[in-house]
């Protein structure tokens, strides 16, 4: 997203005569003026120094940064304000609509940032919706596929075509074949009626002889066609399979961050839909388009040698037929969109409604939504008869209007016969070759969206296959034997740029220390671990593993020793052997069972029918949460890792087997550095430290006695969880009392 | 039975026990602000500062809670943080000068151009993009072709932008047929 903006000649002149040719580091343009009015002259200049606001094409404001003592965007409904905090009053500086938010967003973080005397530039990594050139929307793409000219639309088109080109080729060549064949076959037929129909020379062995030849020619331009689709289809095929197999590749490489800014749909229909229209594309090139257009303009040279005023008039009704065909076809489009618009509607009023079935029965209101439903059905089966009627009235005349031409050739050319400038053989000719001039231009008229969409289409591919991995792996990785050292060192981290989510954590774990993490939801505990895992690179600062960079350890290495169990337990669909395997293929039938028993899934697996071979559905739907659970426990506990992640691990476990969990886990955790994320505090017993995260930072570090001694947000959480704990014993009872001394921590082992 | 827990204060953990159950219990009880009980004053900054039951706060927000039914009532005053700090009831009852204060301050927050004319919309690959006159002024946006209009009711429309604007139609019928039918492919 672009921050520097260019200011106009005029505002730039203002500003250098106003504040001098200090370089701009950031400036944004802004929409509203104070009334709340739609603007386009709005800018907000930053320098090193001050913050300039321009508006009506002249510098009305500045301030300077060293006066600044606050910077934030308030995002408001449906708007937003700049407001700036000088000598401890807080005032507004520019209005915007939603258009400018996130600009302004980090526009605010980059003047915080200078105003403390950071000489960092804020850079934003999230793409712009628009094109700045065209004004249209970019399709989740970097790059405007309507801008990016057509150059590079057919360099990648041949890109992907290359590994084939000798299969494209020999497509060409049959191509050429078919149509040769069909015109001359109109040419054939010309000497037929011209040699042997009319003059009546010749007998039946003549007649033999041209059935036969044209036969052979039907047949071979037949022959010919088939295998040319055929070898289409087939190289179509490949060719898609190879964008679906690199797209693939390249999203499994690619970080998190990459895949967190589109959604898995999205990402999923560029896998399937993008790639089936650029293989519609190249099929309907390689097995119509061309041949067409060779057709065509070899007709039409023929019907210039042959007779160039009739050729002339069969020309003056193309732009005719191209009109029509097209206005046609967007009125139809129009029509049937309509349509699917109102089927989704009532499709949605019924998913509504018969997902809701309970509710509408149990207030007792079926009579009020058969009503609302006659109404959309009744409505859906208007358009529909509409739509119909209009299709079967017009559709005829199109192919009428279409065939015009031909008539108009029969009456010239009839006069040319009766004045003997044309044989009546020429003439069949003729109208032949106008049908095959005509034939593809009706349907050429879907041609411009077609071409629209597969540069769409490519674009949305490349746009995936050239992004750069962010969390890339280092040259010169090492495989490391992981020991568990971890250091955070001044970490600072926001999925968006602006908005961190972590602020300058610092934590040094020794090898073996379990670290138990809490904090309110949504103060970054999960981000934290997911740092650790290098899912995502921190913004700043760095974490080190046995003292080498995260950066520069290999991928393998990293991984295959650190296990993870997650809040939302992920299964594939698999056996309950495939998905224990994930993480050590290789394991032993023991191996398994050990990790298993350790993950406390032993005993449900052996219950089920089909034991470790049982089958479990897509994200593992077959099992309830807490099986789910313990079967990912059981797979992070199979890799034998030396960092353990679990996050909030055991929450969906009844709270016997979570205690059972939790014992073998503590056995477990021996030797391994182990962060663990919990609500229960209880399950943090084992924790050598305790870490609390608020407010974006680390705000208390110790021991679970030394955290009760400081009386901060441990002990406020502990005392709680304690006392909802003792109301659910007695719910009507005071508060509990001598849950330890006065002022001692109250017990919890 | 409130009143007996008070000598438990001296035990420090079920102090704070206490204080996060009357934090809950406030939570959930409205506290109604009047022309009596608060004061209301202009910041330098453009903002709004209010005083209300001993504490003040440099920048209130207010909140409508019926922004279409009832823009004028039940308004949540909110501090920076976004707690919740009192509810007017309704508009009107408080001194002119502060409705005037809030309305401003109403018109910073909320800002819903509502479509007056209609130029042009045209349909492009998915999305639909307008030309339209509202009265905050004329405009342009671009809007997803699918499922970027929500029905208030059978005349009252809103259209959000790829960028989360939102644009108000208040009847639909108040457009010329020419203009309906422009808009006609979305509703």
């Amino acid at each position: 997203m672009n921050l520097r903006f260019t200011l106009p000649e005029q505002e730039q002149q203002s500003f250098d005569r106003q504040v001098g040719d200090a370089p701009i580091v950031y400036c944004v343009p802004f929409d509203l003026d104070t009334d709340g009015m739609w603007c386009c002259d709005g800018w907000v200049a930053v320098t090193k120094q001050q913050a300039v606001l321009l508006k009506g094409h002249e510098v009305v404001k500045t301030v300077a940064l060293g006066d600044l003592e606050g910077a934030e965007c308030l995002k408001q409904e449906g708007c937003g304000i700049l407001s700036l905090t000088i000598e401890g009053g807080e005032q507004i500086f520019a209005r915007f609509s939603m258009t400018f938010l996130p600009r302004f967003s980090y526009l605010a973080k980059g003047m915080r940032m200078l105003a403390a005397g950071e000489d960092r530039e804020v850079k934003s990594r999230e793409a712009e919706r628009v094109c700045p050139v065209c004004g249209r929307v970019l399709p989740g793409t970097a790059v405007c596929p309507r801008c990016s000219g057509n150059g590079r639309f057919t360099r990648r088109m041949w890109e992907l075509m290359r590994p084939y080109k000798w299969g494209f080729l020999a497509i060409a060549l049959l191509m050429l074949l078919a149509t040769g064949l069909s015109i001359y076959q109109a040419q054939f037929q010309r000497q037929f009626i011209d040699g042997v129909v009319l003059p009546k020379s010749g007998g039946l062995p003549q007649i033999l002889g041209f059935t036969g030849i044209m036969l052979l020619i039907a047949g071979s331009g037949l022959a010919a066609n088939i295998i040319k689709n055929r070898w289409t289809v087939t190289l179509g095929s490949k060719i898609s399979m190879d964008i679906r197999e690199k797209l693939y590749q390249k999203i499994q490489e690619l970080s998190l961050s990459f895949v967190d800014k589109r959604s898995a749909g999205e990402l999923i229909g560029r896998i399937t839909w993008d790639t089936a229209h650029i293989k519609d594309f190249m099929q309907q090139v390689f097995s119509g388009l061309i041949s067409q257009i060779v057709t065509m303009v070899c007709v039409f040279v023929i019907m210039l040698i042959m007779n160039w005023k009739l050729a002339l008039l069969t020309l003056t009704l193309v732009p005719l037929i191209i009109v029509i065909s097209f206005v046609f076809r967007k009125k139809i489009r129009r029509l049937y969109r309509r349509q699917g618009r109102f089927e989704d509607s009532t499709n949605n009023q019924l998913q509504d409604t018969l997902a809701g079935i309970r509710v509408v029965k149990s207030f007792g209101k079926e009579g009020d939504e058969i009503e609302k439903f006659q109404q959309l059905n009744h409505k859906l089966a208007d358009i529909q008869a509409y739509n119909e009627v209009f299709w079967a009235t017009f559709f005829p005349f199109l192919t009428f209007a279409v065939g015009a031409g031909t008539y108009l050739i029969t009456f010239f050319g009839g006069l040319d016969v009766f004045g003997g400038y044309l044989t009546i053989g020429q003439l069949t000719q003729f109208i032949s070759y106008a049908g095959m001039l005509y034939g593809p231009l009706q349907r050429m008229a879907f041609l411009p969206r077609m071409l629209s969409r597969t540069m769409t289409s490519i674009e949305r591919v490349y746009d995936v296959l050239e992004e750069e991995t962010e969390v890339p792996q280092s040259e010169h990785a090492v495989d490391l034997a992981i020991k568990g050292a971890v250091e955070l060192e001044r970490v600072s981290f926001g999925y968006l740029s602006y908005d961190p989510v972590l602020e300058d954590v610092s934590l040094s774990v020794k090898p073996g220390e379990m670290i138990g993490i809490v904090g309110s939801s949504g103060a970054g505990k999960s981000t934290l671990i997911n740092l650790i895992m290098r899912l995502y690179d921190p913004d700043d600062g760095r974490i080190t593993v046995d003292g080498v960079d995260l950066k520069e350890i290999s991928h393998d290495s990293l991984y295959s020793q650190i296990g993870v169990v997650l809040q939302e337990t992920f299964l594939f669909s698999g056996t309950i052997l495939a998905n224990l395997r994930f993480s050590k293929p290789d394991a032993t039938m023991e191996e398994v069972i050990q990790a298993a028993k350790i993950g406390g899934a032993h005993d449900f697996i052996c219950k089920l029918p089909d034991g470790y071979n049982t089958y479990v559905g897509e994200r593992g739907n077959t099992l309830s949460g807490g099986e789910r659970q313990r079967v990912a426990i059981a797979r992070a506990v199979l890799g034998n890792p030396k960092i353990l992640i679990l996050d909030e691990a055991t929450s969906s476990l009844d709270t016997e087997t979570e205690y059972q969990i939790q014992e073998a886990l503590g056995r477990l955790i021996q030797g391994r550095t182990t962060f663990a994320i919990a609500h229960r505090l209880s399950t943090l017993r084992n924790a050598d430290r305790i870490v609390v995260i608020d407010k974006k930072r680390v705000a208390e570090i110790g021991t679970h006695e030394e955290l009760l001694k400081k009386k901060g947000i441990y002990y406020n959480l502990v005392t709680t969880q304690l006392a909802m704990n003792s109301q659910m014993d007695r719910p009507k009872g005071p508060p509990p009392r001598g849950q330890g001394g006065p002022g001692g921590p109250p017990p919890f082992h | 039975m409130r009143e007996q827990q008070k000598p438990a204060a001296h035990d420090e953990a079920a102090q704070v026990i206490e204080q996060q159950r009357l934090a809950a219990l406030d939570m959930q009880s409205i506290h109604y602000i009047t022309g009596e009980n608060a004061v209301f004053s202009a910041t330098e900054g453009g903002f709004v500062r209010m005083k209300f039951r001993e504490k003040e706060c440099e920048r209130i927000a207010v909140h409508r809670c019926f922004p279409f039914t009832d823009p004028d009532c039940f308004l949540s005053i909110r501090d920076q943080d976004g707690n919740e700090l009192g509810i007017i009831r309704a508009l009107s009852d408080l001194p002119e000068e502060t409705q005037e204060l809030l309305r401003r301050q109403m018109a910073l927050r909320y800002f819903l151009p509502k479509i007056l004319k209609v130029h042009s919309v045209k349909e492009e690959y998915g999305y639909s993009y307008w030309d339209v006159v509202t009265d905050k002024g004329a405009c342009r946006f671009t809007a997803s072709s699918h499922n970027a209009v929500a029905k208030l009711s059978e005349t009252r429309l809103i259209i959000q932008d790829i960028h989360g604007n939102r644009y108000e139609i208040e009847d639909v019928y108040k457009l010329t047929p020419k203009e309906i039918k422009k808009i006609d492919l979305y509703i």
